[in-house]
C-alpha cells in the first residue's frame, strides 16, 4: 500500500494504479465524472438564468 | 403566533435573506464536496469483497438520500402551498423538481455503473430499482405538469396533488430490500444502528452526504431566487435590485 | 403551529390531504399485497423445493453458494453448486459461463434459468447478491470468519 499522509493512508502507489483501480477504474472514473458534469449543470444552469433575467429587468424598466 | 410563517412567506424577505446564504453555501458545499472526493478516491479503503468498486459507493448513496429527502420536502412545500395558499411554498416545491430528477437520475447511473462489476448485471428489475426509476418519472412528471399547465395558473396545486400522492413511493424505495427479495443489498447506514462499516469508510460517506445536502439547498436557493425576480419582476424592489450591481 | 389554532377551511385542506395520502397509500399498499410475488425477484430454495415455483419457465432463484459444492467442469465452462437457504433446504444449479467476479463459495447468489422437472436448475445467467458490509481487506483477514455478518442468508417470512 502506498505511504502516510497526515494520518491517512494513501491506496495506490502510482498515477497507473490510482488510474487502472484493479480493473475497476473506467466503472469508478465514469461515475465520478458524470456526477461531477450533472452537479456542475445544477449550479450553472440557475446562475446564467439569473444573469439573463437580470438583464431582461433591467431592459425592461430602461425602455 | 404565525407571524413568523407569513412573514417568510414574503417573496421579498425571502429573497433578502437569501442573498446573505447563497454564497457561503454553495461555497462550502463545494467545498466539501470537492475536498471529500479526494478522500474516498484516494485514502478510504478498498472493500475486502468488491475492491476499489466500494468508491462508487460515497456518490451513489448521497445522491440516492437528497433525492428522497428532497422529494419529501417537495411534498412538505406543496402541503404549505394546498392548505395555506402560500405562493413561495409553490415557487419552492417547483424549484426542487429538476434538482430532485438530476439527482434520481445519478442515482439510477451510477448505480447501474457499480451494478455491473460487483452485481455483474447495470440493471436488473428489483423493487429496489423499480421504485427509484418511478421516483425519477414522478419527478419529471412534475416538470412536465408544470410546463403543461402554468400558463392557466393550475399548476401548483396539480402538481402539489401529484407531489402527495406519489409520496407513497418513499417507504416503498426504502423498505423495498427488506419487503421483498431484491438483488440490492439491504441499507448500510441506520439511524438507530451501527453502520455496517468501520469509521474510516463511514465518516467520508457522512460528510459526502453532509455536502450533499447543503449542494441541494444552494442549487435550490439559486432556483427559487430565480423564481422570485420571475414573477416579481413589474415591482419596484425587483426592478432596483436588477438595476443596482 | 397548533392543530386547533388552524382557521377552519385550512383544517378542512389539512384534513383532505391527509385523507388523499391515506387513501393512495392503502391503495397502493393492497396493490402491492395482491403483487407481492411477482415484486419478489427471485424464488428461494425452500419455495423452489415446496413447488411454488414453476417448471421450464424462465424464473431467478437465489440463495447462498454451498461452502464446497462448487464443481467447475474440467473440459469448458460448466459449473456445478448448490444453493442453500441455510435453512436446510438447498437447489441443485448448473450454469455455463462467466462468473461474476464476486462468485465465490460462501456468497449470496441470483441465478436466471429454468428450473427442471428433476430439480436441477440450468441458469443463464449468474449475477452475485453482496452484502450490506463493507470492510477493508486487512480488517477481513483479522476478523475470524463467525464474527462477520457476511455469509449470513436472510430469510425474509
Amino acid at each position: 500500500m502506498g505511504k502516510e499522509l497526515g494520518g491517512f493512508q494513501l491506496r495506490f502507489d502510482n498515477i497507473e494504479s490510482f488510474l487502472w483501480m484493479d480493473g475497476v477504474g473506467l466503472f469508478v472514473w465514469s461515475s465520478y465524472f458524470i456526477t461531477l458534469a450533472v452537479l456542475t449543470l445544477n449550479l450553472l444552469i440557475p446562475y446564467l438564468k439569473k444573469k439573463r433575467i437580470k438583464k431582461e429587468i433591467r431592459e425592461a424598466s430602461e425602455n | 403566533m404565525l407571524g413568523w410563517f407569513h412573514k417568510l412567506g414574503s417573496p421579498k424577505l425571502f429573497f433578502e435573506i437569501s442573498t446573505r446564504w447563497q454564497n457561503p453555501i454553495t461555497a462550502l458545499s463545494v467545498l466539501v464536496i470537492g475536498g471529500c472526493a479526494f478522500w474516498c478516491l484516494l485514502f478510504a479503503p478498498a472493500d475486502y469483497q468488491q475492491g476499489h468498486a466500494v468508491r462508487i459507493m460515497y456518490i451513489h448513496v448521497p445522491a440516492a438520500i437528497l433525492a428522497q429527502s428532497g422529494y419529501i420536502f417537495m411534498a412538505l412545500c406543496s402541503a404549505v402551498y394546498l392548505i395555506w395558499n402560500i405562493k413561495l411554498a409553490d415557487w419552492a416545491a417547483k424549484s426542487v423538481a429538476p434538482l430532485g430528477a438530476s439527482l434520481s437520475f445519478l442515482v439510477l447511473i451510477t448505480g447501474s455503473i457499480w451494478g455491473k462489476p460487483t452485481w455483474g448485471a447495470w440493471w436488473v428489475w428489483d423493487a429496489r430499482l423499480t421504485s427509484t426509476l418511478v421516483l425519477l418519472l414522478l419527478y419529471l412528471g412534475m416538470i412536465a405538469l408544470r410546463g403543461a399547465l402554468e400558463e392557466k395558473g393550475t399548476d401548483g396545486r396539480a402538481c402539489g396533488i401529484l407531489a402527495i400522492v406519489g409520496l407513497v413511493n418513499i417507504p416503498i424505495i426504502k423498505f423495498s430490500v427488506d419487503w421483498w427479495f431484491t438483488l440490492h443489498q439491504p441499507a448500510s447506514f441506520k439511524l438507530t444502528e451501527q453502520p455496517a462499516m468501520p469509521l474510516e469508510m463511514w465518516l467520508p460517506l457522512l460528510i459526502m452526504v453532509i455536502g450533499y445536502y447543503l449542494f441541494f439547498f444552494s442549487v435550490w436557493i439559486y432556483r427559487i431566487r430565480n423564481e422570485i425576480l420571475i414573477r416579481e419582476k413589474k415591482t419596484a424592489w425587483v426592478k432596483s435590485w436588477a438595476g443596482s450591481s | 403551529m397548533k392543530f386547533g389554532t388552524m382557521k377552519p377551511h385550512r383544517r378542512e385542506r389539512l384534513l383532505l390531504i391527509l385523507f388523499v395520502l391515506a387513501a393512495a397509500g392503502s391503495s397502493i399498499a393492497f396493490v402491492l399485497m395482491a403483487l407481492n410475488d411477482n415484486i419478489n425477484l427471485f424464488y428461494s430454495p425452500q419455495q423452489i423445493l415446496s413447488g411454488e415455483a414453476p417448471t421450464n419457465r424462465v424464473i431467478r432463484a437465489g440463495g447462498m453458494v454451498l461452502e464446497g459444492s462448487v464443481i467447475r467442469s474440467s473440459k469448458d465452462l460448466e459449473v456445478r453448486f448448490l444453493i442453500s437457504d441455510m435453512k436446510g433446504s438447498s437447489v441443485p444449479i448448473v450454469y455455463r459461463g462467466i462468473l461474476p467476479d464476486l462468485f465465490r463459495e460462501g456468497q449470496g447468489i441470483i441465478s436466471k434459468g429454468k428450473l427442471e422437472e428433476t430439480g436441477t436448475f440450468i441458469a443463464t445467467e449468474v449475477l452475485a447478491k453482496h452484502d450490506e458490509n463493507y470492510m477493508p481487506p486487512e480488517l477481513a483477514e483479522v476478523l475470524p470468519k463467525t464474527h462477520r455478518k457476511n455469509g449470513e442468508w436472510k430469510v425474509k417470512e
